[in-house]
């Protein structure tokens, strides 16, 4: 089982390396960081942001401050929202691809337990979503270190950190049924509509005050951006529950991949 | 275990009222090539499938190895670690270069470097190692499907279409490779739409129609089947009785369907124009009289009503 399953994630690491799509999300993350400093560059100098215009304008209603808690804030902002978009990314590209390339027969044929690769589909997933989450963490703190921004603490930093780390986390889970519908879906459209549709409801459900109640706001409740609710016991269980119904719905429906492939 | 490499009765696949594999028994022996012709949608990648456990009969069992094939969700390594398998088109991923496929297939087969070498090796495939596969032409696509079916050197391969894509020189290295490995004792279980390389690789070829196997042909078959025999054909229908009642009056025994009548015995082939005064006296006068030679094509198009895929 184990030898199966190093096998496994070796060759989901090998497909990944050979692919454009892993520098790609990296690259998102990249200019993610690079609008951060770019508020901050100009939250720093109103002066220059009233010369900016629109741009400027934009920064101010960010409700960012040029300091380090308003860049952390930005961080967890990316994190609460943009996680969401680029890891339901990744999942389908990494189940997906298996039904747009025509190998998911060849994976099904294998003579390795099929929820051994689920397994390492998922492990490759985990494993590039926290690097993705470590490389956006490092550069903004790469940005706020350079740009000698005010207010540094250990404190700050860690609150910030920890709170983007815990929401990534979380995440994670909320984006696990992403999986089943690419399977359903046997390629991209469905799983990428899907994430769209779980963005819409997220958005609602804060507005609606529910945000620590649906799997796909709680990551932002976590992060801290919905002042008036906090991550609870339920919260915990029912992102908790939607990660473990991704994760076993994957499994079922290779475990009964019959026809048609 | 036996010396049955593939074993199925009674095998049956349903998609709702349609049967697309109907009832199939089927006897493959160790070390034997089995060939396997079908038009399109006859059920030849069904039978295909339910052969390597990739979908469940309906009815009926299938044994691959002397082990029952389970369902798709069973992949424990008997029988399968055993097995080689092409399905249709070789699943290759497109930023994946060639050694990549090798170098994966060998890690969950749990083989060495020296394997993925050799059969680089023994499928040519040396020079497009460091080619990703999106950039190979359709016939190295299937050489390196077929090389991640062999790399494990299985006692049993399972190919769907082997020569696909192939030119003419590689057509003839599938075929010498296919061969070699039947001489080292390896059973190939191939569904091919080229009739000439079944019938010049196998040993037995069997002929699947509308999901049913409708004839078995063993190496003698095939042989007998480059014989001459008459081909007899009558305008009236009414006439094709009294045709048959003639020739078996003279000694004669003839195949009938519709109105052609075929005669295989050496009284007949090296007689025609007895057989032909014959009927003109029986009064069931030939509308075409020719000795021909049926070559497995033809038996083909004659059992299965259309033209081959």
């Amino acid at each position: 089982m184990t030898g199966h399953f190093l096998a496994a994630l070796s060759a989901e690491g090998r497909k990944a390396r050979r692919s454009k799509v892993p520098p790609l999300t990296f690259a998102v993350f990249t200019v993610a960081a690079g609008i951060g400093a770019l508020f901050m560059f100009i939250l720093r100098d109103p002066e220059r942001a009233r010369r900016l215009g629109i741009l400027g304008q934009k920064a101010q209603l960010s409700g960012l401050t040029a300091d380090w808690a308003g860049l952390l804030g930005f961080l967890a902002q990316v994190i609460a929202v943009g996680c969401l978009l680029l890891f339901a990314f990744i999942v389908t590209w990494v189940f997906g691809r298996e039904f747009a390339d025509g190998t998911a027969r060849y994976l099904l044929a294998l003579p390795v337990s099929r929820t051994t690769i689920v397994l390492a589909k998922f492990t490759l997933i985990t494993l590039w979503a926290l690097a993705l989450a470590g490389w956006l963490i490092g550069l903004v703190l790469g940005v706020g270190w350079l740009m000698h921004l005010p207010g540094w603490s250990a404190d700050v930093a860690l609150d910030g950190v920890g709170s983007a780390l815990i929401a990534a986390l979380l995440m994670l889970l909320a984006v696990a049924p992403v999986a089943v519908i690419a399977c359903l879906g046997r390629g991209y459209l469905a799983p990428l509509g899907s994430a769209l549709g779980a963005m819409v409801v997220a958005q609602i459900a804060a507005v609606l005050g529910w945000g620590a109640l649906v799997p796909w706001s709680i990551p932002a409740v976590a992060a801290g951006l919905a002042p008036d609710a906090a991550v609870g016991p339920a919260s915990l269980g029912i992102i908790g529950l939607t990660g473990l119904a991704g994760l076993i719905g994957t499994i079922a429906w290779w475990h009964s991949a019959d026809a048609g492939l | 275990m036996g010396d049955r490499a593939i074993q199925t009765r009674g095998v049956t696949r349903r998609y709702g009222s349609v049967t697309a594999v109907d009832q199939v028994d089927l006897t493959v022996a160790r070390g034997e090539i089995y060939g396997f012709l079908g038009r399109n949608g006859a059920g030849k990648t069904t039978l295909i499938r339910l052969l390597l456990g990739l979908i469940r009969p309906t009815a009926g069992t299938v044994e691959v190895l002397g082990r029952p094939v389970a369902g798709p969700a069973d992949r424990r390594p008997a029988p399968w670690s055993r097995v080689g398998y092409l399905v249709e088109d070789p699943g290759l991923y497109p930023d994946l270069t060639v050694l990549d496929h090798l170098r994966i297939a060998a890690r969950y087969r749990g083989l060495d470097a020296t394997a993925v070498t050799d059969i680089l090796t023994s499928l040519d495939l040396g020079r497009y190692a460091r080619s990703r596969a999106r950039t190979l032409s359709t016939g190295n696509r299937q050489r390196l499907g077929l090389a991640t079916a062999l790399i494990h050197r299985p006692e049993l391969v399972i190919l769907d279409e082997p020569a696909n894509g192939l030119d003419p020189a590689g057509v003839v290295e599938v075929r010498d490779l296919l061969r070699a490995l039947a001489d080292g004792g390896v059973t190939v279980f191939m569904s091919s739409h080229i009739i000439g390389e079944v019938s010049r690789l196998a040993d037995r070829v069997g002929v699947i129609h509308e999901g049913a196997l409708v004839a078995e042909l063993s190496v003698d078959d095939l042989r007998a089947l480059g014989r001459q025999r008459l081909v007899v054909a009558v305008s009236d229908p009414e006439h094709v009785d009294r045709a048959d009642r003639a020739l078996r009056a003279a000694g004669v025994v003839a195949e009938v369907a519709g109105t052609t009548l075929v005669c295989s015995e050496a009284l007949a082939v090296g007689h025609p124009e007895r057989v032909a005064t014959l009927l003109v006296e029986a009064g069931a006068p030939p509308s075409h009289l020719a000795v021909e030679r049926e070559d497995l094509e033809q038996h083909f198009l004659r059992l299965t009503g259309g033209e081959p895929s």
